[in-house]
Formats: C-alpha cells, sequence, structure tokens
C-alpha cells in the first residue's frame, strides 16, 4: 500500500477504535443540533416567549382587558400573580423582586387611570405603562416594549372600528383640545377631529397623523410606557461586563473542574495513584486533599477575576459579603462537580470525552450557552441541575441584581447541595484501583 | 524484624488464574527473589502483598501487625513499583517531600531523609531537576527511594530494573546490596536470572500463578539444574566438553593426562533450572 493511503487508512482505524474520539466526531454533534433545534423550534413543551408578570395597579375594566390582551399574546408568557394579603410588599415590590431573582423577564405595570386615559384617548394624559425589565436582557425588553405598543395600537384600532365608540372618543377629544390645547394645535386637530364621524376607513392614515401630532397637548398616543429600575440599589450604572463577568468566569470555573477532575485520573494512569493508596492515609483524606486544592483554585480564580473586573471595568458587587458567600458556594459546589468528573471514566481520554459532554451539556441547559429566558420552559426546569444556573445566580445576585441576605440564600444552599452531593457520589463511586 | 508469610495467595481475573496458591515466608534481612516470565503473577503478587488487591483466598500477614491493609503494617513495607509513580512536574526532592508527609514524616526529619535517600540513590545533584527531565535509570532510582521514605523494614522492588541500560542497572543492583547490608528486608521480582542469581539469597520460581521451588540459588542449581559442563583443551586437539553431576571426580579423572592446557567448568545456571522445571526457557 502506498504510504499516505497506509497512513490514512491507520488513523481512520485509529478514530473508529477510540470511543470516546468516534462519540464527539458523530454523536456529539447530533446532540448540539437536537438541542439547539429544540430550543428554536419551541417544541417540546408550552409555549416560548418573553416570561413576564402584570401588575394591574388600575383594575379597571379597560386594564383587565388589556390585560388578558397581553395573555393572549404568542410572544409572552405571562405568570400568573396575584395579590397575597400575607405579603406585606406591594405588588410593584414583588414584581420587582420577580425580576431580579430572574424568575421572568419583566414586569409590566398598568398604572393607576390605565382604563380611563384608554377610554379618552384624544385627551388628556394617555394611559401609563410601566415596564420593569431586568437589565440583564435588554434585546427583550426592547422587544417587550414593541409588543405592549402594537397591543395599544391594535386596541385604538379596536375602537375605531366601532362607529359609536369613536364617535364618543372624538367628542370627547374634540371639547378637550378646544379647552386645552395650543392655538396651532387646534388649527389642524379641530376639522380633524369633527371630520373623524365620516371617517370610514381612515385607520392608517390616522395612526400616522396621530404619530405626528403626539406632541401637542391631546395627543393620539395611546400609551405612555415608562421604565422603572428594578435593582434595588438605583445607583448601580449597569453595564454589559456586569453580565460578561459571571459568564466568563463560569467558564473558568468548568475549565478548573475538569482539570482537577482529569488529574485524578492522571495520579491513576501514572501510577501515583498506587504511592497514594498504599500510604497509611485513610483515602477520604486523600480524597479531602484533592478536594482542598480544587477550592482553593477556584475561590482563587473568582476572586482574581472578579477583583480585576472591578478595577478594569468597574464591576462593583452591590455587597462584598454576598460576593464572598455566593464564591465560597461556588468552590464548595465545583469541587463536587471536579468528583463527579473525577469518576466520569477510567483513563485520560475518557474523561476528556465524557467529563467534557458532561460539562457542555450543564452549560448548555444552565444558560451558559444561551440564556435562559429564551430556553423552552422545561428545559429550564431541567437546568435546576445546572451548577452553571446557580453560580450565575448567585454571582449575579451579589453584583448587581441586588439580592437580600435571604435571596441569596437559595442559590447558595443549591450549590453547596450540588456540592455535597457530588462529592459523596464521587468518593463512592471513585474506583481506587491501579490501572497497569 | 518480621517476618512477612503468604498463605495460598490466589487472584482469579475471569477464568485467569494469575496467582494459584502461592504460599512462601520472606525472613528478617534477605534478599528474596520472586523469578518467572512476564505475566507469571509477580505483580499481582506484590499487589496483594500491599493491600492493595484482595486476594480471592489465602493471605498474608506480617508478623506482629498483622493483616497487611492495615496501615501499621504499611509502615513497615515499602514498595517500588513496577510502573514508575512519580510526579512528573515535581523535582526528585518534591517529590520525595510528598511521599514522605504522606508517611507522617515531617520537619527536620523529613529533610534530613529526602536528603539522605537523595545521596543514598545518586540523584542529590538534580534534586532540584523536574522528574520529567530525567533519564530511565534516573527515574527507576528515584522510583526506589520513594519506597524508602518511611524507612521500612521491608522494600518490595517489583522489576526494577526494566527499561534500564546497563550502567544504572549496576546502579540499582549497588543500591539493593546496601539495603541488603544494612539489614533491610527486600522482596526483588524478576524475570532476568541473572539479578536473581546475583543479589538474591533465596529465589522462588514461579510460572503461571504457580510456586515451582523455592530455595538458595546454589541448592536450586544443585536439585533442578542438571549437570555441569567440563571444558577442557589437550594439546593439539580442539575443546573437548564433558556433562557431569560430579565435576569434582570427572576433573581428577582428566588432569591425570599431563597433555591438558586448559580447563573450565561451566556450572549450571539458573535458566538451566528454570528450563528443567518448566520445559520452556525464561525469555520466550
Ligand atoms: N487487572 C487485571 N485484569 C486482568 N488480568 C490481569 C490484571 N492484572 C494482571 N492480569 C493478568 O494476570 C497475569 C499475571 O500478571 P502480573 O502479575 O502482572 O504478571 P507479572 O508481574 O509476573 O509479569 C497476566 O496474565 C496478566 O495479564
Ligand atoms: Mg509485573
Amino acid at each position: 500500500m502506498n504510504p499516505i493511503l497506509a497512513m490514512a487508512k491507520k488513523d481512520l482505524t485509529y478514530l473508529v477504535r477510540d470511543r470516546t474520539g468516534f462519540f464527539f466526531v458523530f454523536a456529539f454533534p447530533v446532540i448540539f443540533a437536537v438541542f439547539f433545534g429544540l430550543i428554536f423550534s419551541g417544541m417540546g413543551g408550552e409555549s416560548s416567549g418573553i416570561k413576564v408578570v402584570v401588575v394591574d395597579l388600575d383594575n379597571s375594566e379597560g386594564s383587565k382587558a388589556f390585560a388578558e390582551q397581553l395573555r393572549g399574546s404568542e410572544s409572552l408568557r405571562v405568570i400568573p400573580f396575584a395579590e397575597d394579603p400575607d405579603n406585606d410588599l406591594s405588588l410593584t415590590e414583588r414584581a420587582a423582586r420577580a425580576v431580579r431573582n430572574g424568575t421572568v423577564a419583566a414586569y409590566i405595570q398598568l398604572e393607576p387611570g390605565f382604563g380611563e386615559s384608554q377610554a379618552s384617548m384624544f385627551q388628556g394624559e394617555s394611559a401609563t405603562i410601566t415596564i420593569g425589565a431586568d437589565p440583564s436582557r435588554s434585546a427583550e425588553s426592547g422587544m417587550l416594549e414593541g409588543i405592549v405598543a402594537e397591543k395599544a395600537y391594535s386596541e385604538m384600532s379596536r375602537m375605531f372600528s366601532d362607529p359609536d365608540l369613536m364617535r364618543d372618543q372624538s367628542r370627547k377629544a374634540l371639547e378637550s383640545v378646544r379647552a386645552n390645547a395650543s392655538p396651532a394645535v387646534r388649527m389642524v386637530m379641530v376639522p380633524f377631529l369633527s371630520s373623524l364621524d365620516q371617517f370610514a376607513d381612515g385607520l392608517e392614515s390616522l395612526e400616522s397623523e396621530g404619530d405626528d401630532s403626539g406632541g401637542g397637548g391631546g395627543g393620539f398616543n395611546p400609551v405612555t410606557i415608562n421604565h422603572a429600575d428594578v435593582l434595588k440599589d438605583s445607583e448601580h450604572e449597569f453595564s454589559a461586563f456586569e453580565l460578561s463577568f459571571p459568564q466568563g468566569l463560569v467558564w473558568g470555573l468548568m475549565s478548573a473542574a475538569f482539570t482537577f477532575g482529569l488529574s485524578f485520573v492522571i495520579e491513576r494512569t501514572r501510577g501515583t495513584l498506587l504511592r497514594l493508596r498504599i500510604a497509611p492515609v485513610p483515602t477520604g483524606a486523600i480524597l479531602a486533599g484533592k478536594s482542598l486544592a480544587c477550592f482553593t483554585l477556584l475561590v482563587a480564580l473568582s476572586s482574581a477575576m472578579l477583583a480585576f473586573g472591578a478595577v478594569a471595568f468597574d464591576v462593583r458587587p452591590d455587597s462584598v459579603a454576598h460576593l464572598a458567600m455566593a464564591i465560597v458556594a461556588i468552590g464548595c459546589c465545583w469541587v463536587g462537580v471536579m468528583m463527579l468528573i473525577a469518576v466520569s471514566g477510567k483513563t485520560e481520554a475518557a474523561v476528556g470525552g465524557i467529563g467534557w459532554a458532561i460539562l457542555m451539556l450543564m452549560a448548555m441547559i444552565g444558560g451558559g450557552m444561551i440564556p435562559r429566558p429564551f430556553m423552552p420552559s422545561w428545559m429550564e426546569t431541567v437546568g435546576v441541575i445546572s451548577p452553571v444556573r446557580w453560580s450565575l445566580q448567585a454571582l449575579e445576585g451579589a453584583l448587581w441584581r441586588g439580592y437580600s441576605t435571604t435571596e441569596m440564600l437559595t442559590p447558595c444552599a443549591v450549590l453547596a447541595g450540588i456540592g455535597l452531593l457530588g462529592f459523596l457520589c464521587g468518593a463512592r463511586l471513585f474506583d481506587w484501583s491501579a490501572a497497569e | 524484624m518480621p517476618t512477612l508469610t503468604l498463605d495460598s495467595l490466589c487472584k482469579s481475573f475471569g477464568s485467569l488464574r494469575a496467582v494459584d496458591g502461592v504460599s512462601l515466608e520472606i525472613r528478617p534481612g534477605e534478599c528474596f527473589g520472586l523469578l518467572g516470565p512476564n505475566g507469571a503473577g509477580k505483580s499481582t503478587t506484590i499487589a496483594m502483598i500491599m493491600g492493595v488487591l484482595r486476594p480471592d483466598s489465602g493471605s498474608v500477614t506480617l508478623e506482629g501487625a498483622g493483616d497487611t491493609s492495615a496501615a501499621q503494617a504499611r509502615r513497615a513495607i515499602g514498595l517500588a513499583p513496577q510502573a514508575l509513580a512519580l510526579y512528573d512536574e515535581l523535582s526528585a526532592q518534591e517529590n520525595l517531600e510528598f511521599f514522605g508527609r504522606l508517611y507522617g514524616v515531617t520537619g527536620a526529619a523529613l529533610n534530613k531523609r529526602v536528603d539522605e535517600l537523595l545521596r543514598f540513590v545518586d540523584l542529590h545533584d538534580r534534586r532540584r531537576s523536574r522528574v520529567k527531565t530525567y533519564s530511565g535509570g534516573m527515574k527507576r532510582r528515584l522510583n526506589l527511594a520513594a519506597g524508602l521514605v518511611h524507612d521500612p523494614d521491608i522494600l518490595l522492588c517489583d522489576e526494577p530494573t526494566v527499561g534500564v541500560d546497563p550502567q544504572s542497572r549496576n546502579a540499582i543492583f549497588d543500591i539493593v546490596e546496601s539495603l541488603k547490608a544494612g539489614g533491610k528486608t527486600v522482596l526483588y521480582t524478576t524475570h532476568y536470572m541473572e539479578e536473581a542469581q546475583r543479589l538474591c539469597d533465596r529465589v522462588a520460581i514461579i510460572d503461571h500463578g504457580r510456586i515451582l521451588a523455592i530455595d538458595r540459588v546454589d541448592s536450586l542449581i544443585r536439585d533442578h539444574g542438571g549437570q555441569s559442563e567440563v571444558v577442557f583443551t589437550r594439546r593439539g586437539h580442539t575443546e573437548i566438553t564433558e556433562r557431569t553431576d560430579e565435576p569434582l571426580a570427572t576433573i581428577r579423572t582428566i588432569v591425570a593426562h599431563d597433555d591438558i592446557e586448559r580447563l573450565h567448568i561451566r556450572r549450571p545456571s539458573l535458566e538451566a533450572v528454570f528450563l528443567n522445571l518448566t520445559g520452556r526457557t525464561l525469555r520466550d
């Protein structure tokens, strides 16, 4: 055989015989493709869409109808949110908290007087909606604003298609403009409003004129959208680095846990595990020693990276104490992950394949690759097992989400729990026999 | 100093009986050889002595300490495994310090011990270099030293000369001989009969997991080596080889003629012992 062909044949034989290599070449891409396909097609569960809560402070016919409209939107997933007599917090505060927690992407608040203003859209104050969006989800909050405006306009067009309602509206507006608007506006508006009764199908032209004269006293703007800051500490300047540092750090944590998990396997293949075993040291102490080193690395990595973020990009935590709490919990958690990686295979090649695949999966379902709100809800549910998800939540909670100590407890307790479980499972499954 | 006793040790891997009823006694201060070809069951036996592999049946006991999987027994035994068991990215000194700490040696005692060992295996000059830069022979010597950090009474050397150049091999022989001189007990496994013959007081010949014979080297040769050969040359003749059970008597007869120019005896070796016991040569 020609040496080139011989070389090629040898390498292909090698690949086929190396199961993990084979898995990564053929199976992993399929898993990847299916994963992202599931996400983007939104199948496999209820509709996707931006998760929001609606806070109706007006409680009128109009506001209720509008809330119903929002609920009907395909692009939104309105999470039920009702009065809770046991809760001291205001509805707004509770909604803001849900946003901070990452439960929903935003809250949509229909302000008092919403129904009234909407019923008289050509006069007085326009109906006011406040959107409190998660600052980390600016793309969605832009989309959200579009959706809300679209709903408001379609509400307006519904009125126009009802002759009685429209006549009523235009007369009210006419009175109001005559009374209040500036002469210039009056000059345009009065003839226009007077002729509205005869308008049969002027919807589109109306909308565009409505936009043009929106600055005037009466205005056609059916809705004013305000923005509320959901962060507790409104001084906090939000920057993209507040997002990228936790994300980047999570990848660092994964690499650190992987490297340490692999080092266990290297101890086996290099024979040093045998020396550790025959030493008069309990196996628990050996695992504890390795874990301590891994923990130290994780804490050092987190501290160094966040310190760099603070100095270079002004990523300042809301609370240093909370951040310390998050870092310790994260350290515990990823030590557990390290132990699981250590038992994921017997050889370096196997762990390099399987261990890394597990990490990728955790990153996928935990929001390390695509943000959680874009996931179908089943995947978000599955994501609660991912240390990536909880690490991100703990870091963001301490950095800029302004979590209270109680709010910090949930992600930190989950992280510590994952760590403990991982450690115990890993210690249990660890094979101490030395490969020869 | 205690005696290490192996009693009817058995270990199978699937249908393969790797160790099949091994019984032997390693006495204080002796260098005991376990001689057998690759796959004979030497390393498996050592793993069971160290308590890292559970025998299917049989036992290993260290006099005064009981079962060898107990911590007390482990302190009395050191191991130089067949596969190099060292940290490549650490220096020789760091390796020894680490292994010493695992055995609870610390502080000045550790420094002294590590220094001593580095000189003992002739790596003191290179003690600060990373192990990955060492030659095969240097790694082998360090591998031996790592088994000695806690100053055990018994050292198990599993094929310590595999993959080593002749010069390093001699260095390892010297190390083993000084250990013996220092009163240590050594279990030395090998498939090189010259090594067993040169170093060991007593040798067990193992094949397919079974002990075929245990004795002093000269006794093994006497009992299983077969005939000696007397090789001599008469003036004006070519070399003649005579096989005999009684070399002395044969020589007397030969030298009765006064035209003998040269004469020497070829005694049988352990190779011959192995051949006679198994019908095979050691290296096949
Ligand atoms: N972990 C194992 N699994 C299966 N077979 C093994 C294992 N360890 C050793 N063996 C087999 O047991 C036999 C004895 O091996 P070993 O004790 O390493 O021989 P030696 O050290 O004398 O060369 C060999 O045939 C080897 O292939
Ligand atoms: Mg062996």
